[in-house]
């Protein structure tokens, strides 16, 4: 368990360090700057929906605490990026008004919304990586992507479902394979 | 540890083989343009062939839950190798073909029981995370790159679970690079 958890870590911090190194120059342009913006303000999106769930209780707190962790590195890590790339500061956002409705739906309402607001992520990195200019900024998205993608796997498991629901995570048109669930 | 090692050589060597078959050979004189992204593809390409023969090698010797997750993983794995194929083709390249299951067979470690099998998964995934998020880094950009994420996406998932089945945390890390 103990050298899991430093595995995890060196990982972890490997991916963030790449994030962090990959800010040495000003952005290459305002596409970019703009794609981690829009990313930045998805993950705080996603942070305080956790964060609250596990506040009011509706979720399990543990897992609710551990991707609302996640999310924060993940904002954490763009969020110094962008910061050394363009000087830019935090990013606005707005409140979530599918979020009070999920709660109110109790564990399995919320559960469903975040599933929902994953899969999105998933679908937002894997849309930005094909715009971005900067090559660099291009493996780090892609293992937030990729952690997204197991939160996937988390919230299924809670809500019981099959864990695997399709070969191409989000599905791409015209790749046909194995779909179920 | 030393088992470990070896077992990650020995799954490292049955990709490596079946690149050196296909994937790594030049370009045909009227092959896909450099550059194109058919190579880095096909080197992808081969570490899913191995990954297939991996998982049915796995699953013999798994019980039956285990067994049918793992099965349930090699289905997607093969719709990775015919989008990755498709993909190649278009591109003007030659897809390599995956080597008979007993040339897999010889190159895989001996697995002994259930806990060997997820232990051989788990590398294998975190093998298959790392390559796609390499080739990600690598490729022009467009449908490639996303493909390259749809499928480096869908290996984070399979780590996961595998990880489940072994009784270890799903999703231990909030960056999923492969190397942990």
């Amino acid at each position: 368990m103990t050298l899991d958890r430093r595995a995890a870590l060196a990982a972890g911090v490997t991916a963030a360090g790449a994030l962090v190194l990959a800010a040495p120059a000003p952005a290459r342009s305002g596409a970019d700057k703009q794609v981690l913006e829009q990313l930045i303000a998805l993950e705080i999106r996603l942070h305080s929906a956790y964060e609250t769930a596990a506040r009011r209780r509706v979720v399990d707190a543990g897992l609710a605490n551990l991707l609302a962790g996640h999310e924060r590195e993940h904002a954490d890590g763009l969020a110094r990026v962008l910061k050394r790339r363009s000087g830019g500061g935090a990013v606005a956002t707005v409140p979530e008004p599918e979020l009070n409705r999920a709660l109110s739906g109790g564990q399995r309402g919320f559960l469903r919304f975040a599933l929902r607001s994953e899969s999105e992520a998933v679908a937002a990195y894997a849309d930005a990586v094909t715009r971005l200019g900067d090559p660099t900024l291009l493996q780090p998205l892609g293992s937030v992507m990729t952690g997204h993608a197991q939160h996937l796997v988390l919230l299924r498991k809670a809500l019981g479902e099959t864990v695997l629901t399709r070969a191409f995570e989000p599905p791409e048109r015209g790749a046909g394979g194995t779909q179920s669930g | 540890m030393v088992a470990r090692i070896t077992r990650r050589g020995a799954l490292a060597a049955a990709a490596l083989g079946v690149t050196a078959c296909g994937g790594g050979d030049a370009p045909p004189p009227r092959g896909p343009r450099p550059g194109s992204g058919a190579g880095l593809l096909n080197s992808v390409l081969a570490l899913e062939h191995s990954g297939i023969a991996a998982y049915a090698a796995a699953a013999r010797v798994s019980g039956p839950d285990t067994r049918a997750e793992l099965r349930a993983i090699a289905d997607q794995e093969m719709d990775h190798v015919a989008r990755l194929s498709k993909l190649i083709e278009r591109l003007g390249g030659h897809p390599v073909q995956g080597r008979p299951a007993a040339e897999y067979a010889r190159t895989l470690p001996r697995l002994r029981d259930e806990r060997d099998a997820l232990l051989l998964a788990r590398d294998l995934e975190e093998r298959l995370v790392r390559a796609h998020l390499d080739a990600l880094a690598k490729l022009p950009a467009g449908d490639l790159r996303r493909a390259a994420a749809a499928i480096a996406a869908s290996e984070a998932e399979h780590l996961a679970l595998v990880r489940n089945l072994a009784g270890a945390p799903p999703a231990p890390a909030a960056f999923v690079t492969g190397t942990s």
